[in-house]
């Protein structure tokens, strides 16, 4: 389950930092500017991702671990994401759909039981 | 008018928040870097004690616990008093502990002796003394060479001179969320910025936690005002709030007087493993020993959770069970005090979380670090452009690489003190800590000093690279003189003692990295001199005034 949280953490954050228009640019240097219906639901998005985090992750400890837990990856998802967008950018993407097929697979295998 | 009321407020928000984090930005350097190290002062301390027997999971408590009783009753027969700790969780070593009357010029004082034993022998090991990571843990919040309560005073300081640096920092903060991933390398004062903003800014909850938390720590030291208010002075009704604070466990009888013949420790131990499961104890210790009024109590390992461990007291004459805590029974303060203080600490992390505080505390400790360095690169950008750079200028750029580097030397220092200071020489373990003191000392002095005439720059490479040295040659120190090198310890699956080593290496790479970018940055910079003093010799003075000028960026 934490790990599951992280991954959803992760893809969070990408999603947050495609609803900004400077970090758009750098993970998407070709396409054109996006509409701000699609920036929003990217936020939107993102935010919900890190709610499921959240709920992951205190579900997955006692309450009050699991909230400080949740901080302090939160803390490492970011940095890593902030690096990420600084040094390699054009890996946001490719990184963010690894998460997708990590969480498809994990949820495939394990939910269903 | 409310436009020109918001700049003004965000402008003296500003200088608010500059100076109350400049002022006393290397002690709470100093508190942050120690105090991330004291995230894992077991763990530095086990590396710093390298006699200690190492535990194979094959024997279980009980086995423990009989060897434990043996050596108890060779050496301490008559005490009142016996403990015995367990190697669980993040404790790594059998300890017991006794309480012992000693004759002081005639009068009778309690003395505390242990000793940690062989598991296979039953017999102590010597073990060389160290402050180790305690000793760390200890100095980030009660320094070390002055009076502790002045010291506590200090540190609360510093904190409340945080948090309002924290606060002020959210507020001149324009664009928390637009600049949350934002980082522009190699913009000069714009990087530094960036860097100090996500190192701020991504930790924050940790920040103002472990600052708040901090402050309550020492609040019975700062607020003694708030404790007389609703207790009175003086010392007994202190004692008092201390009760309603601090007793959780049952109140326990005192010795009676009347002799009477006591259980074996082990004998209760089956007992015990029935309601706990194996391998659950942390301690267990008997009080009042050979007392009619004799009870053992005995506590849970546990760090998962916030809520405070289950324990168990036993009487010691009949054995039988006298009082379950399940560990829940706190008043709501002292829950919340509590709860803030064990968020502080961490102590109930597991390892995950662990290295999470520790990273978090590092972050904390680079982002005072990149708030010392960009105060001196605006100055020394405004400076630049006058042609001048002040003599308080100059001094504070190099008073930051001592600080800021030196101190990370001088803890390295620490660890090689460690190993080479000789095993029989008594006072070893305080000089283990007057050597980490001297050498921050001489990193301080050493722009100066020694390097008077080398650029800023090359005295950042300059200690860097001693940095990378003595971090990196720490494990190959380590297999020298002792036997839990790596070659031991990745093998035989000490993760402790093989993390040390690996985490030093680590470091030593960091530096050497941060080193290699800079001088190849300075390197550069004087290749572009070379070439333009050939082409437009009449612009030499000019030039050279431009190779003075620091440029880190690249860190």
């Amino acid at each position: 389950m934490m790990n599951l949280s992280v991954f959803f953490m992760f893809i969070g954050f990408i999603a947050l930092s495609l609803s900004m228009k400077r970090h758009f640019k750098q993970c998407y240097p070709q396409m054109r500017m996006p509409s701000l219906k699609l920036l929003f639901v990217f936020r939107v998005g993102g935010y919900t991702s890190l709610i499921i985090s959240l709920y992951l992750c205190i579900i997955a400890q006692a309450f009050g671990l699991g909230l400080v837990l949740w901080f302090g990856l939160l803390t490492l998802v970011a940095l890593l994401q902030s690096l990420l967008l600084t040094y390699k950018p054009q890996w946001v993407i490719p990184v963010g759909f690894m998460n997708f097929i990590y969480i498809f697979c994990y949820t495939s295998i394990n939910l269903p039981s | 008018m409310s436009i020109a009321a918001n700049g003004n407020f965000r402008q003296s928000m500003k200088w608010l928040h500059t100076w109350a984090g400049l002022t006393v930005a290397v002690v709470l350097y100093f508190m942050f870097i120690t105090g991330s190290a004291g995230y894992f002062n077991d763990e530095i301390t086990h590396w710093m004690k390298p006699e200690t027997p190492l535990i194979n999971s094959n024997i279980d408590q009980h086995d423990m616990l009989i060897i434990a009783e043996k050596r108890l009753a060779k050496v301490a027969p008559d005490s009142s008093e016996w403990w015995v700790d367990f190697p669980v969780g993040r404790s790594y070593k059998l300890n017991v502990f006794w309480k012992e009357m000693t004759n002081n010029n005639g009068k009778m004082v309690e003395e505390w002796k242990d000793e940690t034993l062989d598991l296979y022998t039953g017999e102590p090991v010597t073990i060389r003394k160290t402050g180790g990571g305690d000793a760390l843990y200890y100095m980030h919040y009660a320094l070390y060479y002055i009076p502790t309560v002045l010291a506590y005073w200090i540190t609360s300081l510093c904190a409340m001179f945080m948090l309002i640096g924290l606060i002020s920092g959210i507020v001149i903060h324009k664009q928390i969320f637009k600049d949350f991933f934002t980082f522009k390398p190699g913009k000069k004062q714009h990087s530094w910025r960036d860097m100090h903003n996500v190192l701020s800014v991504l930790p924050l909850p940790f920040h103002l936690m472990i600052t708040y938390s901090g402050l309550l720590f020492l609040m019975f030291t700062t607020m003694p005002g708030v404790l007389t208010a609703s207790y009175g002075t003086g010392e007994k009704n202190i004692d008092r709030f201390y009760d309603v604070i601090y007793s959780q466990d049952a109140e326990h009888k005192d010795a009676a007087g009347i002799p009477a013949e006591n259980i074996k420790l082990s004998r209760i131990f089956s007992d015990i493993e029935l309601r706990w499961g194996k391998d659950k104890v942390a301690y267990i210790g008997i009080e009042n020993k050979g007392d009619i009024n004799a009870h053992i109590e005995v506590a849970q390992y546990g760090y998962n959770g916030l809520e405070n461990k289950p324990s168990l007291t036993y009487n010691a004459v009949t054995g039988e069970l006298q009082h379950a805590n399940s560990g829940d029974v706190l008043s709501a303060p002292t829950q919340f005090y509590e709860t803030m203080t064990m968020l502080h600490e961490g102590s109930f992390s597991g390892p995950l979380l662990r290295w999470l505080y520790f990273v978090s505390g590092l972050m904390g400790a680079a982002m005072i670090a990149t708030g010392m360095i960009l105060w001196a690169s605006k100055r020394r950008e405004r400076a630049d452009k006058k042609g001048f750079a002040s003599n308080s200028l100059i001094m504070v750029e190099r008073l930051n690489v001592g600080t800021l580097v030196g101190l990370l030397i001088a803890i390295a220092i620490y660890f090689w003190a460690n190993r080479l200071l000789p095993v029989t020489f008594a006072e070893r373990g305080n000089w283990e800590i007057h050597s980490l003191f001297i050498s921050w000392a001489i990193m301080l002095a050493y722009p100066y000093v020694v390097a008077r005439k080398r650029s800023i720059n090359k005295i950042w490479v300059d200690q860097l690279t001693i940095a990378a040295v003595l971090y990196g040659l720490l494990p190959l120190v380590n297999f020298i003189t002792t036997d839990i090198h790596l070659g031991n310890t990745l093998f035989g699956g000490h993760w402790v003692l093989a993390g040390f080593d690996l985490t030093m290496l680590v470091f030593s790479l960091l530096f050497g990295f941060s080193a290699s970018r800079m001088s190849r940055k300075e390197s550069k910079k004087s290749v572009a001199v070379r070439v333009s003093v050939s082409t437009r010799r009449n612009k030499i003075i000019e030039i050279e005034k431009k190779v003075q000028p620091i440029d880190m960026i690249n860190l």
